[in-house]
């Protein structure tokens, strides 16, 4: 991997780590809010091309491991072995994902990371079920609306270029 | 690994990190806190009519109590004179603080604040906003602190209900805030002020923390149980106040 790459990677990740610790942590409803560097990790491990998803999610296991309280455990297992499962359940299942295809991951993936905080919190109350449920929920959309959105505009620069040639 | 080895590297890397992004986040947390601000002032427009006229009732009966304070305050002071009492400077015993990031992840309530072992926070002390107690500093950097709030699943808290005087320990979580372990006997009004305790030696007793509640405790049970409702609205501060204990 290129080092401008690599930059450029870390640059993303502190921005999309600081967007969740600063803006999107004072959103609280239920005490989820959005999570918008696993949101882009997810896409990544699901669209991605290469296997440059890897370095992003090891980025952000370290960088939630200096910005957040949660053991390094459950980052790792959240962060890095999650998108890794997602990537070869991908590839070995459904290699071009449509639209329904990606939520139906973004909501796997969202109910699963916060499940796995629910098991490690102990928090086996209603509010606790009610928080795993919004964050499932408004991650799963936001997400859903940054890929379209995403893929709207690829489409759109791929196309100009097109017919520049 | 190191960052799984040693917590020290942990937490002079996140201190690192934080002194040289707390300019960005100030800003991130300055424009979230205006857009949640100006939502909430259009969705509650019919409730903040009927607060204000609730608010200017209790103005009338607080004037009435103010008063009574305000005697009482200087008959305290000419007693204390005469018995030879010194006053502890209280404007000096607060440190602000601006919050300049929250845990984002769900299940954890943790902040960060702009203030670290330069500004002489040390590990312990009360943090309190509008004199209302909010929780106690985790870990201090060079240039910023971690809160552990008062609403966190690991925050255990000795407190008391003022009135009737029956201590318990407050415990937080992502249900709400509780009061455990309070003898069967205790009597209690539903609104009666909760207040640190004092017990344990870290926080000083008498600190205002929210509000009695509802019984949640079968009447069975060996003590009792009350929710709590906390008097500060965590998620919109801005700023808060650092206590220096009278230890430290």
């Amino acid at each position: 991997m290129k080092q401008i790459k690599l930059i450029l990677y870390l640059l993303f990740g502190v921005f999309t780590v600081l967007l969740d610790v600063s803006f999107f942590s004072n959103f609280e409803k239920y005490g989820a809010s959005i999570l918008s560097s696993f949101i882009v990790m997810v896409i990544m491990a699901i669209k991605g091309q290469s296997d440059d998803y890897t370095y992003f999610a090891l980025l952000l296991v370290i960088l939630f491991a200096i910005f957040s309280s949660l053991p390094l455990g459950v980052i790792a297992l959240n962060f890095f072995f999650l998108p890794i499962a997602l990537n070869i359940i991908t590839k070995k299942y459904f290699p071009t994902p449509n639209n329904f295809t990606i939520l139906f991951y973004l909501i796997a993936a969202s109910f699963l990371f916060d499940f796995i905080l629910l098991v490690w919190s102990h928090e086996w109350n209603a509010v606790g079920f009610l928080a795993v449920g919004y964050f499932t929920a408004i991650n799963s959309m936001a997400g859903w609306l940054a890929y379209y959105v995403f893929a709207s505009f690829k489409k759109r620069f791929s196309l100009s270029s097109e017919i520049k040639i | 690994m190191t960052l799984v080895i040693s917590p020290s590297f942990r937490l002079k890397t996140s201190s690192f990190f934080y002194k040289n992004t707390s300019g960005i986040s100030s800003r991130f947390e300055k424009i979230s806190l205006h857009i949640k601000n100006t939502f909430s002032f259009w969705t509650n427009i019919s409730d903040l009519k009927k607060q204000n006229e609730e608010l200017g009732q209790k103005i009338t009966s607080l004037k009435v109590d103010s008063s009574q304070i305000e005697e009482l305050k200087n008959e305290n002071s000419l007693l204390k004179k005469q018995l030879g009492f010194i006053e502890p400077d209280k404007t000096n015993a607060l440190i602000p603080a601006k919050i300049i990031a929250r845990d984002a992840a769900t299940f954890t309530d943790e902040i960060v604040i702009d203030k670290g072992s330069k500004d002489n926070i040390k590990s312990g002390m009360t943090v309190v906003s509008s004199n209302i107690f909010i929780g106690t500093i985790k870990d201090v950097m060079s240039t910023t602190s971690t809160i552990l709030l008062v609403t966190s699943k690991d925050s255990i808290v000795q407190a008391m209900l003022q009135n009737s005087r029956s201590k318990g320990v407050l415990r937080g979580g992502i249900s709400g805030l509780y009061l455990d372990d309070i003898t069967t006997d205790t009597t209690y009004t539903i609104g009666e002020n909760i207040v640190t305790s004092g017990l344990g030696g870290d926080i000083p007793a008498g600190m205002l923390i929210g509000t009695a509640g509802k019984l949640e405790s079968a009447s069975s049970s060996i003590f009792k149980t009350i929710s709590v409702e906390p008097l500060a609205n965590i998620s919109s501060l801005e700023l808060v106040f650092v206590k220096k204990n009278e230890t430290n």
